[in-house]
């Protein structure tokens, strides 16, 4: 009796409110800002790479910036690689090949072919959202499943760029496609 | 002891040396006090980050970092890193757990103080599920176990957890908690063979379920050997378990279902004596034989209001049947919950909740144990609300909140909390906590008889011409276990390669259960007449505890990482007119571990344990054991041979052929054994 009472007002609850469940586009980008930092933690360029010991590691953004501010944030007084980190946003950025990390947003998939064509053979580390990207060869894909931001990891293209990917990365891609 | 003390103290500096270069570049770095998300954000692991539900706007749920409390997570690969083949060795790797064998099958598992193998005042959830047992309010060890693989990662709160989770929660909450469906694809299958694992098969297949669903099976045998009996020989101490079960997550947006299921059967064995009434009043020893079978079924459907609202509802069954020397006890729970949390007044949160529960047992008696009545019902009713304030733009954070139930041996008991959490600074965090706490009396502490021993006739302590029985009872009166606590600690991301997290406490326990003396005469049932000396249980013990716990996290290489955990207990038992239950001398003062974690070149995996624990000296009813300090130290070293097959080799408990761990005490009489240094080697196939 107390049971089916205490039921009974679990679907009540439950019910009441009409749902109206959305991602919420703006964490979603600060969370992935905050991913693009740790990538830039996490993998390693080949030697010759950098010119100097105090040359900066560059992160740049090919198109428009979905981030809001948020990367500059997360990226304000951080170091990876013991470097100083600096972004470029799409009027900035004038040889994309020179960029170390190249986040491709889900705007560009018309293009994505010819961006990631561009940038291959220069070491550098791609990251994007969407399916396209992934299918046109970049190396990180950033997407949501399950309401939380996840990511997988090509590793025959990061391998073909000289780039080293750290195993407690790996460990935690979704994907470590390998063929 | 010294020794160890000293090692763990200089790899302890080594590696802050290390680390401290990097850290003052960063500190000189301006702190940015309009800190923004972004910026926390940037904060955060990887681990973390992936944890973020980005749906929802109520970040503070998913943090851990930001808690109220002490919290300690091993993840998946802490967990397989480890080497651990139980659930109950990984806990050895969580600062301020207490884990020792008593033997093989017997594990003895506490948080601040009053380790025992029947341990009292600690809540164990597997998947929202407890699985404590109300006979004596502790864990059943050897039937807690699922696939290692499929563990997601497991929380450890130490302090009182009665707010939120309930009565039982006293000292502490184990958190299990397995994948998702959906992170389970595919098959999974290891085979692990050694000279204590005599072998541990486990396969895991996932599907797909619909077009919403994702299911796995799976299915896990382990057959372990005995340890070393003092004086040597085997302890008769064989192990062994199959399960098998299923989980399916139905995603339909909003809505989250989940379904899970298992059924388990197994044998753990220990050398055992048993009290007769007649000569020569005690069985040789033999090898007793703990039966078990049981399983369960929940449900768990949870709803996304969006907003940060979210309501909660779950239902499970579970079902145990265990048989040992001819006592057999037979139980089945039903619990059902709702729970809903939602923001209120702008960005504070309200958390609600309702628990009801059912416990219904039968029991057979045999002479050593009865339950009167052999068979009960009682009921448990919950309700616990919390609020969680939001001030000076979240710099500062208060929770508020007390639970309230109804049990059928103590009527109404409540549990209020009071905790705040503040960040004077970037990467500083500081938190403290008041919190009541009870642990309710136990089935067995109500309506048990053990007889424990006979006293042949003529013996000193039994003057009487006919044998007498040492008979410990339970009493109806017996009163809830009271906790008050104090906690404190600091939280700090010196940069990102060294975090420290810091914890100090004291608790005063009331009404803890005592043992005394009560009345004697002679009973003709069973044949032959004897005497008979009851021991009754009470609740005059008092008791204060103060500790400390320190985690430290360091990555000195993208590769490398090591983790120190150091842990200080001072207890004082206060059971003066009682019988003395050695519960003061049966944690150890100092326990500390550190182990790293790293990757060489080529990929392959080496990772060790140094594990330090201070030495017990127990004396129960006059009856001094005393269990020495011991530094061990387990190895472990993996290599994926292909894409989808990986191999590992791991040896633990290097340093000694065999060591103690734990001594005699009042329920689980009998001596401790010698845990031996093991080697096993794994094969794990993913595809």
């Amino acid at each position: 009796m107390t049971l089916r009472l205490l039921m009974a007002l679990a679907m009540v609850m439950a019910f009441a409110r009409v749902p109206q469940a959305r991602a919420n586009d703006a964490l979603e980008h600060q969370v992935k800002a905050a991913f693009l930092y740790n990538f830039a933690k996490f993998v390693g360029w080949s030697q010759g790479t950098f010119e100097s010991e105090t040359e900066p590691l560059r992160l740049c953004i090919i198109g428009d910036s979905p981030f809001e501010g948020s990367l500059e944030a997360v990226l304000k007084g951080r170091t990876a690689q013991g470097r100083e980190l600096k972004l470029a946003t799409a009027g900035e950025v004038t040889d994309p090949s020179s960029c170390h990390v190249a986040f491709v947003p889900a705007n560009r998939d018309a293009q994505v072919a010819q961006i990631l064509q561009d940038l291959r053979g220069n070491g550098v580390l791609t990251v994007g959202e969407s399916d396209a990207f992934a299918a046109a060869g970049g190396i990180i894909k950033l997407y949501l499943d399950d309401k939380k931001v996840r990511f997988d990891v090509n590793i025959r293209r990061s391998d073909e760029e000289g780039l080293k990917i750290s195993s407690q990365l790996l460990k935690l891609a979704r994907r470590v496609i390998k063929k | 002891m010294n020794k160890a003390i000293e090692f763990l103290g200089a790899s302890l500096l080594c590696s802050l040396a290390f680390v401290w270069i990097p850290a003052n570049a960063v500190a000189q770095e301006e702190a940015d006090l309009d800190s923004s998300m972004a910026d926390v954000l940037g904060d955060l692991s990887l681990e973390e980050l992936l944890n973020i539900e980005v749906y929802s706007v109520s970040k503070k749920k998913q943090k851990l970092s930001e808690s109220a409390a002490a919290i300690y997570v091993l993840t998946q690969d802490d967990i397989e890193r480890s080497g651990a083949t139980t659930i109950m060795d990984a806990l050895r790797l969580v600062p301020g757990v207490e884990v020792a064998n008593v033997n093989n099958t017997l594990y003895s598992v506490s948080v601040r103080g009053f380790n025992d193998r029947f341990a009292n005042k600690l809540l164990v959830l597997i998947d929202g599920r407890s699985v404590y047992t109300p006979l004596f309010a502790g864990v059943y060890w050897d039937v807690q176990d699922t696939m290692l693989e499929d563990i997601d990662r497991i929380e450890v709160v130490r302090g009182p957890g009665g707010t939120i989770w309930g009565a039982n929660a006293v000292n502490g909450v184990i958190n299990i908690i397995t994948k998702s469906a959906k992170d389970t694809q595919g098959t999974v299958a290891s085979l692990l063979i050694g000279d204590e694992e005599k072998g541990t098969y486990a396969v895991r297949q996932g599907a797909k379920l619909g077009e919403h669903g994702h299911v796995r099976l799976y299915g896990k045998y382990f057959d372990r050997d005995s340890s070393e009996r003092p004086g040597g020989g085997s302890a008769m101490d064989q192990w062994r378990n199959g399960r098998a079960g299923f989980r399916a997550d139905l995603d339909y947006g909003d809505d989250d279902v989940t379904v899970q299921g298992e059924y388990y059967n197994g044998k753990s064995h220990i050398e055992s004596q048993s009290a007769l009434l007649v000569p020569p009043y005690q069985t040789a020893p033999f090898r007793s034989v703990n039966d078990y079978a049981g399983g369960h079924l929940l449900t768990r459907w949870t709803r996304d209001l969006g907003d940060g609202e979210q309501t909660e509802v779950q239902m499970y069954v579970d079902h145990t049947d265990r048989q040992a020397d001819g006592f057999n006890y037979y139980r089945t729970t039903f619990d059902a919950e709702f729970q809903h949390n939602r923001p209120v007044f702008g960005d504070h949160q309200l958390i609600w909740g309702l628990n009801y529960r059912m416990v219904s047992d039968d029991s057979r008696s045999s002479f050593g144990f009865s339950l009167t009545p052999a068979a009960r019902r009682t009921n448990l009713f919950t309700g616990f609300a919390q609020l969680e304030f939001s001030l000076l733009d979240d710099a500062l954070r208060a929770t508020v909140g007390t639970k309230l139930e109804h049990n059928d041996y103590t009527g109404f008991e409540y549990q209020p909390s009071g905790r705040f959490i503040f960040k004077p600074a970037e990467k500083h965090t500081i938190w403290g906590a008041v919190s009541r706490a009870v642990r309710t009396p136990s089935r067995a502490e109500d309506d048990i008889r053990i007889n424990s021993a006979v006293v042949p006739p003529g013996f000193p302590s039994n003057p009487n011409p006919i044998p007498l029985v040492l008979a410990l009872r339970g009493a109806r009166g017996y009163q809830s276990e009271e906790l008050l606590s104090f906690e404190l600690g600091w939280r700090t991301d010196i940069n990102d390669r060294f975090s420290l997290d810091v914890t100090a406490f004291h608790n005063s326990y009331n009404q803890l259960r005592s043992l005394n003396f009560g009345a004697n005469g002679v009973e003709l049932d069973p044949a032959p007449t004897h005497a008979v000396q009851f021991v009754d249980i009470g609740n005059d013990g008092e008791a204060t505890t103060t500790g400390a716990e320190v985690a430290a996290d360091l990555v000195l290489t993208e590769d490398w990482r090591l983790r120190l955990g150091y842990t200080f207990l001072s207890l004082d038992v206060d059971d003066t007119g009682a019988i003395e239950t050695g519960i003061d001398s049966a944690s150890a003062q100092n326990r500390a571990f550190l182990r790293s974690l790293a990757t060489l070149p080529g990929g392959v995996e080496f990772d060790f344990n140094l594990r330090y624990v201070d030495s017990l000296a127990t004396e129960t009813a006059g009856v001094a054991t005393r269990v020495d300090s011991y530094l061990t130290g387990d190895v472990r070293l993996a290599y994926e041979l292909t894409d989808s097959l990986e191999v590992s080799v791991v040896g633990l408990n290097l340093f000694e052929d065999d060591h103690k761990e734990f001594g005699a005490s009042v329920f689980a009489p009998g001596s401790a054994t010698g845990i031996e240094r093991s080697f096993y080697g794994k094969i794990t196939l993913k595809r």
